[in-house]
């Protein structure tokens, strides 16, 4: 039974529902409207990014679906690690900040959680070992401290520096 | 008489409107609602007109709150003292209720244009990741990142500093310092929640937590040494304290009792380990008073002589309506009727420790099975003699969520691992030590099927034989087990007098392992099983082969088996003098062949490079020879002359006599010799640390002509 996705510029999307059921927003969706048919509006997710997501689901339609209490499992550990990403899906992620961005937003959206954790995982990775300016100017950010602020900022960082 | 329905004298229309509308004509009850309910859809419409965001972003909320309303991470049960993976959290449920805001079908459509021409009005650039989403990503990111982090702008400031100061998660003690005591201007109304656990941590830097952070929420001091002070003082300044875990702290008394009963709100309590007098009452108040308890650890609060009874037990079956992590160990009072009370009034239970608690048969376990398997993350029976395999492979077969099991001292058999490797792919942790029904496969089944496995502990099982380790060599690289670091897999194990040999890894020695080095027991009649575990952990550095049977031939395999070991452990070990000079006579060739090479090549060789290159042990430096029987002190002697690496060498009760060992210690003072007139053992665990000071003052002391060698073999 194929499931119809409509993104925000109206582009149709036609898909497995084994596919759609990775997203756990559509997953409910489906199980509340039945076998309709028609298609699902997505209206926060442009078609260019839902093909990306799908592609992402496409791909791990087989693994098995994480529950609930996996998601908080993750919290468990005081820090969670970055450096767990399979190959596929680093080459899967490898896009543009603003791609990105739109895809964190667009897997937040459709409680897509292993795609979530992707891309946070990603850009926690592009942050590592980075300075403030430098991470401003990756993600063009204004610095709107000032410089008083922004020493006593760092004084009481002191400690996290040498931990 | 109602006008809208004309039948009813009271119709739940007129309750509804308050009054009748005599000018409209309802032709049943059902148009009334109608009308209601597209006003009500007309009102989700208009909201959402004006409020479009709150689709855009599901669940939370505005900064501010989301920092308070954080996913708790609850009452991680410091279950067992040192190296335990924290047990599985049960904080509150979140995000699972949300649906109910999730656009319905019907208003979606129209709204999405409305909603689209706002969305494409604004640009979406990172500055716009919602707070939570960069909250998210943050969680990724480590401490000195996060600095960074707090420096971008205000806005990651106020994200980063809550995940920096928040949480005070396992902080190494200087920075703790560093921050407790400056947190008092900036941060200390952040701190929530504090994760001591075994730092160095004492009375002195409760005082400035509790001056400095009035907000702490969850604090887990366990196995510390902070006093019963400490705890007085915790209870009484941090007014917001609602979940505090002493578990294992040696100085805290029964006498805490008391102060803990001051307050009536705890929500979680970790008490284990105390010797409480009396528990039972205090028990009784304790529950009655705070109701909302969400975990209660007591295990190891009571002993033999006055175990927890049933009256306790009924008393928390009974009022405890939200408890999901409860332990507490030694009940012989209690039979299954209590327990099985316990079990069906209980809300659903995420972790539940139950050792030693013989009242606990099958009947119980199925009956747990049967209404807590939806939230079972941690289990423990050990001790559990009455429940027999069946009721523990029903357990399995239900609670397909299960993390961590501890089933020491358990009728676990090969059965009932065959059902837990079949039904509970999540396992992270297991536990089956002194299951005398454990075999071989069921070791092998577990490495191979459980993917998560990360913690697994087997022992005093006479089934068990050394091909196990070869199946380990052989089958773990084969069978998608992520990396399973030999310092997981343990066997606690000393040899079974039966067994016709136990194969074990072990690694209790905190301070040496790394993730290549382990602790190995074994059992001289494994020679072949010696040979895959060497092809498993080539770079074995540390080796524990205490009161195994060994002799001299199975010191040389050791000694060419794993070329960088430097830390060898033979206590017990009849070796005799014959063993411990073949071990000196393996180092002989070793260093006639090094100084050769030496020489020919005209410059200094790496020790550790070389000791690569030919498979023989030259970088010993830890040597235990405690009860091996030693004859002469000449032994001694070759042994130190020949092994110049030595820096520390054990031999306690090995029968030389005393003057002996002053002799030895004169002519060898560079190398430690602890002997049993003194308390060495504790510079022994310093030594440890101290490589290169070590190095230098044996090369001083000892052999000029290979001074520079040793120094640059340590660098």
């Amino acid at each position: 039974m194929p499931v119809v996705l409509q993104a925000s510029d109206n582009q149709q999307f036609t898909i497995e529902k084994a596919v759609a059921e990775r997203s756990m927003l559509l997953k409910n969706m489906l199980e509340d409207v039945g076998e309709a048919g028609e298609p699902i509006p997505l209206p926060n997710v442009a078609g260019s990014i839902l093909k990306k997501v799908i592609e992402y689901c496409e791909h791990h339609k087989e693994d098995p679906v994480p529950s609930a209490e996996e998601d908080k499992d993750a919290f468990e550990s005081s820090r969670r690690k970055a450096d767990d990403i399979d190959e596929w899906d680093a080459q899967f992620i490898k896009v543009g900040n603003e791609e990105l961005f739109e895809i964190i937003l667009a897997a937040n959206y459709l409680d897509i959680k292993p795609l979530l954790d992707l891309g946070c995982k990603t850009v926690a990775n592009m942050i590592k070992g980075k300075t403030p300016e430098q991470i401003r100017e990756m993600f063009n950010i204004e610095n709107d401290f000032t410089p008083e602020e922004e020493d006593q900022i760092r004084r009481e960082n002191e400690w996290a520096a040498d931990a | 008489m109602c006008l809208a329905c004309h039948a009813h004298e009271a119709c739940p229309a007129q309750g509804l409107f308050g009054f009748t509308l005599p000018m409209l004509h309802f032709q049943d009850l059902r148009d009334a609602f109608v009308l209601v309910f597209l006003g009500w859809l007309s009102y989700l419409l208009f909201c959402r007109l004006i409020f479009p965001t709150s689709s855009v972003t599901p669940p939370r909320e505005v900064p501010a709150t989301a920092i308070t309303a954080k996913p708790r991470r609850v009452l991680s049960a410091a279950f067992l003292p040192r190296r335990t993976p924290i047990a599985s959290s049960c904080g509150p449920v979140s995000g699972k209720k949300n649906r109910e805001n999730e656009p319905t079908k019907v208003g979606e459509e129209h709204a999405s244009a409305v909603l689209e021409g706002i969305r494409c009005g604004r640009t979406r650039g990172p500055r716009l990741l919602p707070p939570e989403l960069l909250e998210m990503v943050l969680l990724f990111v480590d401490y000195q990142d996060l600095s960074s982090c707090q420096l971008v702008s205000r806005y990651w400031h106020s994200v980063a500093s809550w995940l920096l100061y928040g949480t005070l998660l396992q902080v190494p003690i200087g920075s703790l310092e560093f921050i407790l005591s400056i947190s008092s201007i900036t941060y200390g109304h952040l701190v929530a929640e504090c994760d001591f656990r075994h730092l160095p941590i004492t009375d002195k830097h409760i005082q400035m937590l509790c001056e400095n952070c009035p907000n702490v929420q969850w604090l887990d001091v366990s196995g510390t040494s902070v006093t019963d002070s400490a705890v007085e003082m915790i209870v009484d300044r941090l007014q917001r304290l609602e979940y505090l875990f002493v578990n294992f702290c040696e100085e805290v008394t029964a006498e805490i009792m008391p102060v803990l009963r001051r307050r009536m709100r705890w929500r979680g309590l970790g008490l284990m380990g105390i010797k409480f007098r009396d528990l039972d009452d205090h028990l009784d108040g304790l529950i009655m008073e705070n109701s909302g308890l969400e975990g209660l650890y007591l295990s190891g609060t009571s002993d033999r002589s006055q175990g927890i009874t049933s009256r306790s037990i009924r008393t928390i079956a009974h009022h405890t309506p939200r408890l999901q992590a409860f332990g507490m160990g030694l009940c012989d009072d209690a039979g299954p009727e209590e327990f099985v009370e316990v079990v069906k009034n209980c809300p659903p239970f995420q972790e539940l420790l139950l050792e030693d608690c013989i009242g606990l048969n099958d009947s119980v376990v199925s009956i747990l099975a049967e209404r807590h398997w939806e939230s079972l993350r941690t289990v423990s029976l050990s001790g559990c003699r009455n429940a027999t395999t069946r009721g523990l492979s029903f357990l399995f077969q239900k609670c397909q969520l299960l993390r961590e099991i501890y089933m020491d001292t358990t009728q676990l058999d090969h059965e009932a691992v065959k059902v837990l490797v079949e039904h509970c792919p999540h396992v992270r942790c297991l536990r089956m030590g002194q299951c005398p029904e454990i075999e071989n496969d069921s070791i092998v089944l577990a490495l191979q099927r459980l993917p998560k496995l990360e913690d697994l502990v087997v022992g005093y099982s006479d089934r068990i034989t050394d091909t196990w380790i070869e199946e380990l060599a052989a089958g773990t690289k084969g069978c998608g087990t992520q990396e399973l670091t030999p310092e997981s897999i343990r066997c606690d194990t000393t040899i079974s007098e039966r067994s016709e040999s136990v194969q074990v890894l072990s690694s209790y020695d905190d301070a040496a392992v790394t993730t290549d080095t382990t602790l190995s027991l074994v059992n001289d009649r494994s020679h072949l099983s010696l040979k895959p575990s060497a092809r498993k952990f080539p770079n074995l550095e540390v080796l524990c082969l205490n009161r195994t049977v060994l002799h001299s031939s199975s010191i040389t395999l050791i000694v060419s088996l794993f070329p960088n070991l430097w830390k060898l452990y033979l206590e017990g070990c009849d070796i005799g003098d014959d063993g411990i000079r073949a071990l000196a006579a393996t180092e002989e060739v070793v260093h006639e062949d090094h100084i050769r090479t030496e020489s020919s090549a005209g410059s200094m060789i790496d020790k550790r490079s070389l000791s690569s290159v030919v498979p023989k042990l030259s970088v010993l430096e830890v040597l235990n020879l405690c009860e091996v029987t030693i004859a002469q002190k000449q032994t001694v002697q070759v042994l130190l002359s020949t092994l110049k690496t030595l820096r520390v060498v054990e031999i306690v009760g090995c029968g030389l006599p005393m003057d002996d060992v002053v002799s030895l210690r004169q002519e060898f003072s560079g190398v430690d010799l602890v002997f049993d007139d003194d308390e060495s053992l504790v510079v022994l665990e310093l030594d440890d640390t101290g490589d290169a000071v070590g190095a230098e003052s044996e090369a001083d002391s000892e052999d000029d002509a290979d001074a520079p060698e040793n120094g640059d073999g340590e660098m």
